[in-house]
Formats: C-alpha cells, sequence, structure tokens
C-alpha cells in the first residue's frame, strides 16, 4: 500500500508546464480581485465593485480567494495525488478553525448591538438603538420623555457611545440645545457627559474603567505616572479634556482618550461641576 | 555509475531513479541516505515526519483561525482612527502577494530539482525561495513603519491591535520559513539534498505553502473587503 503510494506519488507530480499553468492561474485570480476592488483614475470610482453591490463583491472575493486556497493545496502541496489521511488530517484542522471563526464572531455578534459594553454590565439593560433590550423587549426609557434621572446613577447611559461627537462636526450639532451661559450647572455637566460619552471609560462609582473614576476625584492629589503628583483642580480638569496626555494617572495608559471628543470651553465648567458634585 | 556514454541529463535521470527505488522500496544498506522516507516502519505507511507536518499545519489553521476571527469580530469597532481606508495600501500589497506567490513557484521548482537531483538547481530555487520571502518580509516591515507614523500603534485601537497582531505572527511564520530555507541552502553544499533526502525539502514546502494560503485569505480579509472600513460600524450592523 505505502509502496504502490509512494511510487505514484511520485508519477503524479503535475510536470513543469502544469506547473507554470497554475503559477499564472494564481496571479491571474489576484489580478482580477485587485481590479474588482480598485478605482481607477479617470473612470468612475470603483466601477465593478459599485455595480455588483457589496455583499456580492464580498462573495466574489471569497471565491476567488478560495479557489486560489484550494489551487496552492491541491497541487503545491500535492494534496490531490497524495495520502488522502493527509488531505482529511489538514481538512479536520480547517473546518474546526472556520468553526471557532463563526461561533467567535456569533460570540461577539448575536447580542444584539455588538459586544457587551460597560454599561450592560454595571447598569440597566439599556442598547444604543433604543428599542430592543437583551431578551428582545423593549426596556430602553425614551431619553425625551423620561429623561435620566440625575440623582447619581450607578453609571452615565452611553448614548453616544458608538457615535462619538469627534465623528461630527463641533457642537453645533448636539442633539439638544443647552443654554451654557449660566453659571456652572452639575446637571448641564451631566447632560454634556452623556453626550459625550464620558462614561465610557470613567466611572462616578469608584470602580477602575479604562480611565480613573470621578468618584470623589476633585480636589485630591493623584499620583501621575511620571512620578510627579497634580492637584485636581479646574485647570487639570480643562487640560485633561483638551490634551488627554498632557498628564496621566499612574496605572493608566496614554492615548486612549481621544482630544478630539469636540468639547466646547464653555461646557468644560460645566462638566467640571458635574465633576465637582461627584463627592 | 556510468557516467562517459549518458549526457548530464541522463545522469541525473539515473540519480532520480536511483532515489525513486529507495524511496518505494524503503532500502536498507544506504547509510547516507539516512532518515529520509520510507526508512521508518508506521503503521499508516506514512512517513511520520510528513504526519507531524500535517497534523501541525492543521493545528496552525486553528491559531490562524482565531486571530482572523478576532479581526472580524472588532472590525469597524475602533472609536479612534487611523481607520483601515485612511492607511491600507492595496497596490502596494497586490505586489508582495505576488511577491509571495512567486515564492510557492520557487518552492514547487526546488522540490522538482531535489527529485530530479539537480544540483544547481536545487541551490537556485531555495536560495529565490528565500529571497522571495525576505522581499515579502521586507514590504510588510515598511507597510508597518508606514503604519506607525501614520499614527497606527498596536495599543491606538482595536484595528491596530487585531491588525498588527495577525500580520505580524504571519509574518513570523514567513521569518522562520527563511531561516529553514536557508537552512537547507547551506546543507545543499554539503550535498545532502537528492531524491533519497527530497522529503526534507517537501516538509519545509509545506509549511512555505501555508503560510501562501494563510497570506491568501489575511490579503481578502484585510485588505480587499476590510481594506475599506471606516470608524465605528453603527450598532446592529
Amino acid at each position: 500500500m505505502a509502496t504502490s503510494h509512494e511510487t505514484e506519488h511520485g508519477g503524479g507530480h503535475p510536470s513543469l508546464g502544469q506547473y507554470i499553468v497554475i503559477a499564472i492561474l494564481l496571479f491571474a485570480i489576484t489580478i482580477v480581485e485587485f481590479v474588482i476592488i480598485m478605482d481607477f483614475p479617470g473612470e468612475a470610482e470603483k466601477v465593478i465593485s459599485d455595480a455588483l453591490g457589496e455583499p456580492s463583491t464580498t462573495i466574489l472575493l471569497f471565491v476567488l480567494s478560495g479557489i486560489k486556497f484550494a489551487i496552492v493545496i491541491l497541487f503545491y502541496m500535492h494534496l490531490k495525488f497524495d495520502n488522502k489521511f493527509f488531505f482529511w488530517t489538514f481538512v479536520a484542522g480547517m473546518v474546526l478553525a472556520v468553526m471557532v471563526g463563526l461561533s467567535l464572531i456569533g460570540l461577539f455578534t448575536a447580542i444584539k448591538g455588538g459586544e457587551l459594553r460597560a454599561d450592560d454590565a454595571f447598569s440597566e439593560p439599556c442598547y444604543f438603538d433604543h428599542s430592543i433590550g437583551a431578551h428582545g423587549e423593549n426596556v430602553c426609557p425614551d431619553p425625551v420623555a423620561d429623561p435620566a434621572p440625575t440623582p447619581a446613577p450607578i453609571i452615565a447611559p452611553l448614548a453616544q457611545y458608538t457615535d462619538p461627537p469627534a465623528r461630527v462636526e463641533g457642537a453645533g450639532t448636539e442633539p439638544e440645545e443647552l443654554d451654557l451661559s449660566v453659571p456652572p450647572d452639575a446637571d448641564i455637566g451631566f447632560t454634556l457627559v452623556e453626550q459625550y460619552g464620558c462614561a465610557a471609560c470613567h466611572s462616578i462609582d469608584g470602580s477602575v474603567l479604562t480611565g480613573p473614576s470621578w468618584q470623589g476625584l476633585y480636589g485630591t492629589e493623584e499620583s501621575l505616572d511620571d512620578g510627579t503628583t497634580a492637584t485636581v483642580n479646574d485647570e487639570y480638569i480643562t487640560e485633561s479634556i483638551q490634551d488627554p496626555d498632557a498628564k496621566i494617572t499612574a496605572g493608566f495608559t496614554a492615548g486612549l482618550m481621544p482630544a478630539t471628543l469636540g468639547v466646547q470651553d464653555d461646557e468644560i465648567p460645566h462638566i467640571i461641576e458635574y465633576i465637582k458634585s461627584l463627592q | 555509475m556510468a557516467h562517459a556514454p549518458e549526457t548530464a541529463h541522463h545522469d541525473e535521470g539515473s540519480h532520480a531513479a536511483h532515489g525513486e527505488a529507495l524511496t518505494a522500496h524503503g532500502g536498507t544498506g544506504h547509510g547516507e541516505h539516512s532518515g529520509s522516507v520510507g526508512h521508518d516502519y508506521t503503521t499508516t505507511g506514512l512517513n511520520h515526519r510528513k504526519m507531524l507536518m500535517w497534523v501541525f499545519l492543521g493545528s496552525d489553521c486553528l491559531f490562524f483561525g482565531s486571530l482572523i476571527a478576532t479581526y472580524m469580530v472588532y472590525r469597524g469597532q475602533s472609536l479612534q482612527g487611523p481607520y483601515p481606508v485612511d492607511i491600507i495600501d492595496i497596490p502596494i500589497t497586490t505586489i508582495s502577494t505576488f511577491v509571495l506567490l512567486c515564492s510557492s513557484f520557487a518552492m514547487v521548482r526546488a522540490l522538482a530539482a531535489t527529485n530530479e537531483n539537480n544540483q544547481t538547481a536545487i541551490k537556485v530555487w531555495l536560495l529565490a525561495t528565500a529571497v522571495l520571502g525576505a522581499i515579502f518580509i521586507g514590504f510588510q516591515v515598511y507597510e508597518f513603519n508606514l503604519f506607525k507614523e501614520e499614527g497606527l500603534t498596536l495599543g491606538q485601537n482595536l484595528f491596530g491591535a487585531t491588525f498588527f497582531t495577525l500580520t505580524g505572527f504571519h509574518g513570523a511564520h514567513v521569518t522562520l520559513g527563511i531561516i529553514w530555507l536557508l537552512a537547507l541552502f547551506v546543507i545543499s553544499f554539503k550535498g545532502r539534498l537528492h531524491p533519497g533526502t527530497a522529503l526534507d525539502v517537501e516538509i519545509c514546502g509545506l509549511y512555505w505553502h501555508f503560510v501562501d494560503i494563510v497570506w491568501i485569505v489575511i490579503f481578502t480579509l484585510l485588505y480587499l473587503v476590510g481594506g475599506f472600513d471606516a470608524g465605528p460600524a453603527v450598532p446592529g450592523h
């Protein structure tokens, strides 16, 4: 069995000509893939992929790369000619890998609204499209008819989390017009904190998320990662909003907070007032 | 060996036939060919080392499958840039994909040359494979540096974390393959690569082609399909 197989294996190799044809085929498929997705100067953008539509383009690309994949394992890796035992050993791993992949993707996306976020763990279930809860029912309070209670919620809702104002132009596009000319007001500050999604990283109950908790923060002496300390006052908070990486609290990571949140100068005093209220 | 009446080609042919016979009969008494195909007794009739490589490649599928799945899970979830659409350069990566495909062809030729016992061709094609692999890595180093200058690091956002982890591990595989190829290249100068030891080249080739097919998948998913991704996805999509 083995000997006859090995002999057959030796004689079953594709010839040089066949290998060249295979190589040219692989190149050709890659060129086709490239042409499908690229836009060319002087032409309407992405002619082919636009004509096909996104799902068809993706499926076509999957099919083409699947063909390349199959050609390489069957001919270059000789699985077409070799013992079927090798073929199934590899295919088993491949199938398992695809199943693990699909399970992972399913695990993270089958739950409505993307991955599990901080508010799911700490607060009442509330998803971002304000329509469907963990069990399919509508559990989210209507933010207009039923404003969020100001008396310190465990953690502020993250209504803006997936659509941070950084992606919108400035504060002019805020959903609510706030009168910012009044003296610093913690309620206005809370509304702003909600809008900018600050609570995604800053808790107000002392629990440590991506950024330092705001509970009892104002007026304290913070240890910084460069070994110095700084007092949390108006200037410190202002700087931390406008230039988040200027001072980094010891134990936290620089570069995570965007400097482009779009917080306006006249909004900062209200946010500071809100943080002050969290004693 | 009757050299005189034969052309070089025929001489190679006789070597090949010799190797084939050795393979087929699991010949003993060829001390110089110890460790070659067919010497080990196996219950399946399959060579253990080749089996080991296929089992490894099957499990490596799971390794890359998980990293690819992680990338797909976090696709479009980065809250700050740079996003793929800002920095992914498909034309350049298409060229490096070509280079890797070429290296697979060179690898196939190296194995064929080993089976034909064409010593010059063995060296040329092994070196060509290694050099093409090194060019591919060169493209990757260039790309990584460019991305770093654009602000994309491992810790910048979810795209950076998943992209660098996946392509970095692939690059590490390619690098290991280059070292393996160069080792074979050095060994070939000692005349230790011939039809009797073709399995040494074949196993390295299996690994090399596997790295190639992983790149085929990565190129499709991260560049062709995911290369135009922008900021955060709308919830529910």
